[in-house]
């Protein structure tokens, strides 16, 4: 944990000394890579104190839909690819299906960004929940192969808690990412 | 039209780029599993092993915690389980000596709790749940399953006090069961009693064992006291000075017995009064006096002061 604050307060320091746009865009990305791997090791330990007989969140997949749907989809779906391919290494056998699902879901959410008033809350909670839901559909059908009474019964039984879970926590979280990555807005401009 | 569209798609830099990640991600997908062990050891060491060892830790802390305060609730609720079981224990106990002497004796008894208990070093006096309302009425005998505990000495609506046999004016005519010597157990000090009126010369031995004589009309016959562990005689030289070691222990009592009757039934049945009017043995009004005669009658249950029969003084003189 230490190595992690001294990280940020580094970036911090070379944000305020960095006059270069490419400085500052590197720092940018270390921010993002850094949120990813916070998430990532967050997930495999202290997420599993909050889960609820099973369902539990999914903090990748929440910044994933973040990224996609206030920067756009070569954003989300670069991400979708980081955060699938952190948290399939913890399970050599499934590698791979996270990447897919959450590559896709973070397009679809990319496409839909244009179509809906994404500032609203209640519009950001039932995206994040039926996205969920999506990506969840996509990780169970390859997970399946294709049985489709597995599938829903996986869908029914931790996808729409899980869903609910996402969509609480992206809710709470989204005005957070929002504060900490807007100092750098005018960097896409 | 449709060929247009999916042209003008793939010109577009966003979608190609999703096309070329799920090309690369199906190929990760379809890796052979000795690549994708050895990707995701490499990975998992390099990421996340030293930080995620120090991140489980603070989880497991924040579990342990947890946990600790679970056990620390299930530690309290247990013990208070414990001593209502052991309370129950004590209440079996009770119950079934109850019943064990409901079924051995020839009395007829009332169970009563202790609700209320004298404070000191020597329990002199104890209350019972039952009073007036449950037919508990002044000088019933109050036993346990160990032996005499005392006698009802107030009654009121709903509760009764009990005097103890430590109570320093409490009497309780006994005799000796193997000699059959009689004499008055008062309280001497501390938890021991001691055997009064008993002339110099009788025949006591240590260890004999004191019960309750039945003279006096308030303690029936056969109820243990004591055993004799110290005999010396008196300065003035009269009469024994015994020391008698009760039974009871009235710290560990939880509930006692009231004699209310005797078991019509019962052969042992024998009428202390009507066995002594009847014996042939015992010249009745040279033998002792009654209680009405005695100096401390206010003071006492029943006294009996044995006495050589006229003719034996008679004979000396």
């Amino acid at each position: 944990m230490e190595g992690f604050f001294s990280s940020v307060y580094l970036c911090e320091i070379l944000w305020q000394r960095g006059r270069h746009r490419e400085e500052q865009m590197t720092i940018r990305f270390l921010k993002i890579g850094l949120l990813f791997w916070l998430a990532t090791v967050l997930q495999t330990t202290l997420v599993n104190l909050i889960e609820i007989k099973g369902i539990k969140p999914d903090l990748s997949l929440i910044l994933v839909l973040y990224f996609a749907l206030f920067e756009g989809s070569v954003y989300g779906v670069v991400l979708g690819f980081l955060g699938g391919f952190l948290q399939d290494i913890f399970a050599p056998s499934y590698l791979g299906l996270n990447i897919i699902s959450k590559v896709v879901v973070s397009f679809l959410c990319a496409s839909l960004r244009s179509k809906v008033y994404r500032e609203k809350k209640k519009t950001q909670g039932i995206l994040l929940l039926l996205l969920t839901l999506m990506h969840d559909f996509l990780y169970f059908l390859l997970l399946f192969r294709g049985d489709f009474n597995k599938i829903l019964s996986s869908l029914g039984y931790f996808s729409l808690g899980g869903g609910i879970y996402n969509a609480v926590i992206g809710i709470l979280v989204f005005p957070l990412l929002k504060r900490w990555f807007a100092k750098d807005f005018w960097i896409q401009r | 039209m449709r060929h247009f569209h999916f042209i003008s798609l793939l010109q577009r830099g966003d979608f190609l780029l999703f096309l070329v990640t799920l090309l690369l991600s199906f190929s990760l997908f379809l890796l052979p599993m000795s690549v994708k062990l050895f990707l995701s050891d490499f990975s998992v060491k390099t990421l996340f092993s030293p930080f995620q060892k120090a991140t489980l830790e603070f989880a497991e802390t924040l579990k342990a915690k947890r946990e600790n305060r679970e056990l620390r609730r299930s530690v309290l609720e247990l013990t208070f389980e414990n001593s209502r079981l052991k309370q129950a224990e004590r209440e079996n106990e009770y119950l079934r000596a109850l019943l064990e002497m409901k079924g051995k004796s020839r009395f007829s008894f009332l169970a009563a709790k202790i609700i209320n208990r004298d404070p000191g070093k020597v329990i002199s006096s104890f209350q019972i749940e039952w009073g007036k309302e449950k037919g508990v009425r002044c000088n019933l005998p109050v036993v346990s399953s160990v032996g005499l505990v005392g006698k009802v000495m107030e009654v009121k609506k709903e509760t009764a006090t009990v005097q103890t046999i430590f109570e320093r004016h409490c009497r309780v005519s006994a005799k000796v069961i193997r000699s059959g010597v009689l004499g008055i157990i008062c309280w001497q000090k501390g938890k021991s009693l001691s055997l009064e009126m008993v002339p110099v010369r009788s025949d006591l031995r240590l260890g004999d064992e004191v019960v309750s004589s039945g003279l006096g009309g308030i303690f029936p016959e056969g109820l243990k006291l004591g055993k004799i562990v110290g005999i010396e005689p008196k300065p003035t030289g009269f009469f024994e000075k015994i020391e008698v070691e009760p039974e009871i222990d009235l710290s560990q009592l939880e509930g006692v017995f009231l004699i209310t009757g005797i078991k019509e039934e019962s052969p042992q049945i024998i009428s202390l009064s009507d066995s002594l009017e009847k014996s042939p043995l015992i010249p009745k009004e040279d033998f002792y006096f009654k209680p009405k005669d005695f100096i401390w009658k206010e003071r006492i249950d029943s006294v009996i002061i044995p006495r050589r029969p006229i003719s034996e003084e008679k004979a000396r003189e």
